[in-house]
């Protein structure tokens, strides 16, 4: 089907009112989500999946796209109002978010944070909508052998652009690996490390894996956070002041477009994810602004970039997602198992056989755009009530929805047990420094990556180097960056590292929590 | 202050534990893995169902002894440390609550283990008003189970009781 059937079939699709619905009920969850500090969208993500599998895919996609969206923008409003990121693509707003908020203008600051974030994201689906297919017909070119090679980029690049230190991302790599294999061989279909365990045969599930991951260590940690801060009364947060003026809006259009493509071009990239894209456009537009002093102590113009860049990385992550199955961060990992429990298996066939839902799906990303313009504009007063929230009331709710969607995966209650059995060794991880996301795409990945090995040793027939670079050349190519992969995030740590001490303190001492 | 001991040695008992998990998996490989049967004389894979998890096993314990190495040389880099008066207190009564819930939500159903799990946690976090104990204890489980039951047509785990 051609690139505009498809499109024209995809709207068609649309014409639903369920689709709408349930797209701005995901919006507001995401939203208020992204606005109760310790809540991170990822884990809003994971908890709501198992809903999304007695949906349509066409309602409960966009319904997860909705939460993913809401949940980004929601986490500028603590960011602003209370100098507390909600997500940790917020951090860069609190910059001069909180500073603002001092002086009166808040309401500017909000405002200003929705218009930058509606435009980063929405010039980014739209991005995506023309990149997917030229991206789809080159993945449809794609075989084993060059496949595996871009798995294996793709792993190296999530474990040296991820949170955490190369050594401990390398551990939780192969630990990842190694969990893929427990069930069933992928070429043979043999038996694998099922310890004489039934349970096992199948495999490690995925979404109690994922909620275990990324829901209970936050719980754990707002525990925690709520214990050693006694039970504090959060202070009233004021959103009153003046509008945005237009004047203003356009003195930092400049700064909104040079982030929207900042967070464009790095969403494409796995593992940047959408903290590195804001303080990216936020370094950006300090560097391009004729008033760099401003910066840090409440200039508009720095929401504006910090938030266009994270939401603009939104649309982006989806095309590696969507043609070659490979997930570009920890929320696009769960959306794959959104989309393979739908029966819409990522990679290169994915276009070519669902080629309208697709389409249905993206355009409706774009849409939640437009959307989200309105339901933020009536929500924000809800939002500054919410940042006050007493934990002691969230948190039960929040491990009860949990543990109920890990139940409703496979509607098997022992799934609970692997709920805590990851969730206890997420938490130690995170304790221990090691960042859990190179575990989540090694374990989603071994399985392809497996299998694409063996499929090229099999066809390469003994001789893999000769194979490679006579044979396939772009596979030999893509294996040789690898070095100059490594090379080039080995001098990005250098420059990151050298750039630290430019980064405002009163932002730094509130990184402790970060999503 | 920082519970710097505890972390200190955790860090080593983290990278102990990874070895130990390569060792395992590569000693159980024999009995474990399960070999293919031959088609005509041969399989038909060049690679064998053993061939990825001997590399990744490999990668595993290079990568946690590195680590380990590291650790002893004082370069590994540090985590973050719990808080002494709360370690290992909150976390293990948490995990303990987490437990229950689960067994609870696993033998007497949704409404029991949701109605026990929201009122002890609630508790246990500090909430000493009775009113709102009971309110979230009973309206959020129910609402929730009518949710799911009657307008998402999902069933819960019934148990013994409901």
């Amino acid at each position: 089907m051609e690139f505009w059937d498809s499109v024209s079939a995809g709207i068609e699709l649309l014409a639903r009112w369920d689709v709408f619905a349930f797209l701005t009920i995901g919006l507001i969850l995401g939203v208020l989500v992204g606005a109760m500090p310790g809540l991170t969208t990822a884990m809003a993500i994971a908890i709501l999946l198992p809903l999304s599998f007695f949906w349509d895919p066409l309602v409960g996609i966009p319904f997860l796209i909705g939460v993913y969206k809401g949940g980004i923008y929601g986490g500028s409003v603590p960011a602003i109002l209370i100098a507390t990121p909600g997500t940790g693509a917020s951090v860069a707003t609190t910059f001069d978010g909180p500073a603002l908020a001092r002086k009166g203008q808040a309401r500017k600051a909000l405002e200003m944070s929705l218009y930058a974030s509606v435009i980063g994201d929405l010039s980014s689906d739209v991005f995506t909508l023309l990149l997917i297919v030229p991206v789809a017909m080159v993945a449809l070119l794609i075989g084993p052998p060059e496949l595996s090679a871009i798995v294996v980029l793709s792993l190296i690049v999530v474990i040296l652009a991820g949170n955490g230190p190369l050594g401990k991302g390398l551990v939780m790599a192969f630990l990842g690996l190694l969990l893929s294999t427990i069930g069933q061989d992928p070429l043979e279909f043999t038996s694998r490390f099922t310890f004489g365990i039934d349970y096992l045969k199948s495999g490690i599930p995925l979404l109690p894996m994922l909620i275990g991951l990324f829901a209970l260590p936050e719980i754990l940690r707002l525990i925690e956070h709520r214990m050693m801060s006694g039970y504090p009364s959060q202070t009233a947060v004021e959103t009153a002041g003046d509008k945005l003026s237009l004047h203003e809006f356009r003195r930092c259009g400049r700064s909104i477009f040079r982030s929207s493509v900042i967070g464009t071009l790095l969403g494409m990239i796995p593992g940047v994810g959408q903290p590195t894209a804001a303080f990216t456009g936020y370094a950006a537009a300090k560097n391009a602004s004729g008033h760099a002093e401003r910066f840090g102590k409440g200039e508009l113009e720095g929401i504006a970039a910090a938030e266009a860049a994270n939401n603009a990385v939104n649309g982006p992550t989806l095309v590696p997602l969507l043609t070659l199955g490979i997930p570009g961060d920890k929320i696009t990992a769960i959306l794959l198992g959104a989309f393979v429990a739908h029966g819409l298996r990522p990679g290169p066939q994915l276009i070519a056989d669902h080629g309208p839902t697709v389409f249905a799906i993206l355009v409706a990303m774009a849409l939640a755009n437009v959307i989200l313009l309105v339901v933020a504009r009536i929500l924000i007063p809800l939002m500054t009530r919410l940042v006050r929230l007493d934990s002691a009331l969230l948190i039960p709710i929040v491990l009860l929805l949990a543990f109920t969607g890990a139940y409703l995966y496979r509607s098997d209650p022992m799934d609970l047990n692997y709920v805590i059995i990851f969730g206890v060794f997420g938490f130690i991880s995170r304790k221990l420094g090691y960042d859990i996301s190179p575990l989540v795409m090694a374990f989603i990945l071994g399985e392809t990556l497996e299998y694409s090995i063996g499929q090229t040793l099999n066809m390469a027939s003994g001789s893999l180097a000769g194979y490679l670079l006579s044979e396939r050349p772009i596979a030999g190519i893509l294996y040789l960056l690898i070095p100059v992969v490594v090379g080039w995030f080995a001098y990005l740590s250098r420059r990151r590292r050298k750039c630290a001490g430019n980064t405002p303190r009163e932002s730094l001492s509130n990184q402790n929590l970060i999503k | 202050m920082r519970f710097r001991l505890g972390t200190f040695r955790a860090q080593a008992g983290f990278a102990v534990f990874f070895v130990f998990i390569s060792l395992l998996f590569c000693i159980s490989i024999p009995f474990q893995i399960e070999q293919p049967k031959p088609l005509f004389g041969r399989t038909l894979m060049v690679m064998t169902p053993s061939a990825f998890p001997i590399f990744v096993l490999s990668g595993l314990f290079v990568a946690a002894m590195a680590n380990l190495v590291r650790y002893f040389r004082g370069t590994l880099e540090p985590g973050i440390a719990p808080e002494k008066r709360l370690f290992p207190y909150v976390t293990v009564t948490s995990i303990l609550l987490f437990l229950v819930f689960a067994w609870v939500f696993i033998i007497l159903g949704y409404l029991p283990a949701a109605i026990l799990m929201m009122f002890s946690l609630s508790f246990f976090l500090g909430n000493r008003s009775v009113l709102k104990l009971m309110l979230l204890a009973t309206i959020v489980p129910y609402l929730l189970f009518l949710i799911f039951t009657r307008v998402l047509f999902i069933g819960l785990p019934e148990g013994l009781v409901f």
